[in-house]
């Protein structure tokens, strides 16, 4: 079991015996991101994302016990998401077609959910400058939460390791390793989404 | 060179994707404070129920043996006492204090028996039930159980609701210093102060006894004082305001999920003391014609009202004791 799943279970078991901080630490990590994948399989409705977390993440609430790690535990939560974003569209009308993304598609999914073994898919090429961006944003939000948000703090915001050590409540040397983890963490999830073409996208 | 020089230099592979792809959208910070609310209090009933199951297995797994032990100790133990309440919500936390003297942190759907004392802190309050009667403790309160249909303020204040739609009402007695109050059908607050009691009505009417025999009936909209020599002052209040936010913090859930608008239209005007009302036959017929989904655990009343409305074309407006609904006009 890796680091990461091991905290993952750590984080479940602590939520079910009641400790306050583990439901926050849970609520803060998954909430955004959670909400991220509703919205554009909403047609960008934010009430209608809203809602799906919400019911998402009660039914996460009731099935906790049942959680095992044998997926992430975003995975988990994007696999209730799915199902709760057809039954929204189902009981609303108001949706003629449903909004189905690239990364929805059987294969990259499956690249996305495991982030192991690498496959051939080549979206550099097929895909605009746009929905790259959008799958690049995808990608930061299947890292680990604080590896997202460091990267994301650093090369697209402009903090400084020191702000981003304060911010995640570490020094400055602690601040430099994680960034560094999160950066090849990223580049190895980029090659298990784009295969050969990350190197291509990465170098474009 | 500074740092941030040497990492950019080093790793402009991916400063230059993450720049590319700029940053991640955020939810509306309104929006993730009330779905963290909603989420919370299901966390906070699902560790509940879990403790009682767990408990439970634990009391299986004692074995055959300590079943018999348990029937001789039953046999040597006082009487069990009857369930009077249960508890539905709770903000803050408190205690109950037994009849056998036992004090422990009260929980969500915890049972109380005839006899209890439950007493929240300076930052806590919580609703029970009492048959079809909602009964919230504010702050720095504490009241005795003495029987399924009557308590006894010792402390601070409490909410009374004989419930919505109720035609006949359950018998709720509450005794306080100055004597005993029984609701009509209706809601409203008890207080304890210094200079004596004070009840205000809400909605209907209530009935206070003092212990000589005198009789007062309050109504809606009414404050009475009862002082600590029996006399007693009666003044107009508002229905709705400030001060009965406290009520609404700690609010018994209900369940939309499925139901039309206008039952949850009413359950709000009711929670919030006011009259629900539509602005034209448009938009109660908008209303009419909206089944909810989702759920509203842990909102106040008010944030429940403006988080249902905000998913539908209609908006409302609270003015001169009314919850006005209206639909824009094109």
């Amino acid at each position: 079991m890796t680091d990461d799943a091991a905290q993952e279970q750590a984080l479940v078991r602590r939520m079910l015996a009641g400790e306050e901080r583990a439901f926050t630490a849970f609520f803060d990590g998954y909430f955004s991101r959670l909400y991220r994948f509703a919205l554009p399989r909403l047609n960008t409705d934010a009430q209608a994302a809203r809602e799906v977390v919400q019911a998402t993440l009660t039914k996460a609430m009731r099935r906790m016990a049942d959680y095992r790690g044998e997926a992430a535990l975003f995975t988990w939560l994007c696999q209730i998401c799915r199902r709760e974003v057809v039954d929204y569209l189902r009981a609303h009308k108001r949706y003629t077609e449903r909004v189905v993304l690239i990364e929805d598609s059987e294969e990259l999914r499956a690249a996305i959910d495991s982030i192991e073994a690498p496959e051939e898919f080549d979206v550099a090429r097929n895909y605009g400058r746009e929905e790259l961006g959008r799958m690049v944003r995808t990608v930061l939000d299947r890292l680990p939460a604080r590896y997202g948000d460091a990267l994301e703090w650093k090369y697209v915001e402009g903090r400084s390791v020191e702000e981003i050590g304060e911010l995640l409540g570490i020094g400055h040397t602690a601040a430099q390793s994680l960034l560094a983890r999160a950066r090849d963490a990223f580049r190895q999830a980029l090659e298990t989404v784009f295969g050969a073409a990350a190197r291509d996208i990465r170098e474009a | 060179m500074s740092n941030a020089v040497e990492m950019n230099s080093d790793h402009g592979d991916v400063d230059r994707l993450l720049r590319t792809a700029g940053p991640r959208p955020r939810p509306p910070a309104e929006m993730e404070d009330e779905v963290r609310a909603a989420i919370h209090a299901e966390w906070l009933r699902v560790v509940a129920a879990r403790r009682r199951r767990r408990f439970r297995q634990v009391a299986i797994a004692a074995g055959l043996g300590a079943v018999a032990l348990a029937v001789w100790l039953l046999n040597q133990a006082p009487p069990q006492t009857v369930v009077v309440a249960s508890i539905e919500r709770t903000i803050g936390g408190g205690t109950v204090h037994t009849a056998q003297s036992k004090v422990a942190p009260f929980t969500v759907q915890q049972e109380l028996h005839a006899g209890d004392i439950l007493s929240t802190g300076a930052a806590g309050s919580v609703s029970i039930r009492m048959q079809d009667v909602s009964v919230r403790l504010d702050r720095d309160s504490s009241v005795q159980l003495t029987s399924v249909e009557e308590l006894r303020i010792t402390s601070g204040a409490l909410y009374v609701d004989s419930g919505l739609g109720q035609d006949v009402p359950s018998l709720l007695l509450v005794r306080t210093p100055a004597g005993v109050v029984e609701h009509l059908g209706t809601q409203y607050e008890v207080r304890l102060l210094d200079s004596g009691t004070r009840i205000r009505v809400r909605e209907g009417r209530i009935q206070f006894s003092a212990p000589r025999g005198g009789r007062i009936v309050g109504e809606a909209g009414t404050q009475l004082t009862i002082l600590a020599d029996g006399e007693v002052h009666s003044e107009s209040v508002a229905r709705s305001g400030d001060d009965w936010a406290w009520v609404g913090r700690v609010v018994p859930s209900f369940a939309i999920d499925n139901r039309p608008l206008p039952e949850f239209l009413r359950w709000a005007g009711h929670e919030l003391g006011q009259e629900v009302v539509f602005a034209t036959p448009a938009s109660q017929a908008e209303a009419a014609s909206i089944r909810l989904r989702g759920s509203i655990e842990g909102l106040t009343p008010d944030a429940a009202l403006a988080a249902v409305l905000s998913t539908t074309r209609l908006s409302s407006t609270q003015k001169n004791g009314q919850i006005v609904i209206e639909l824009p006009t094109t």
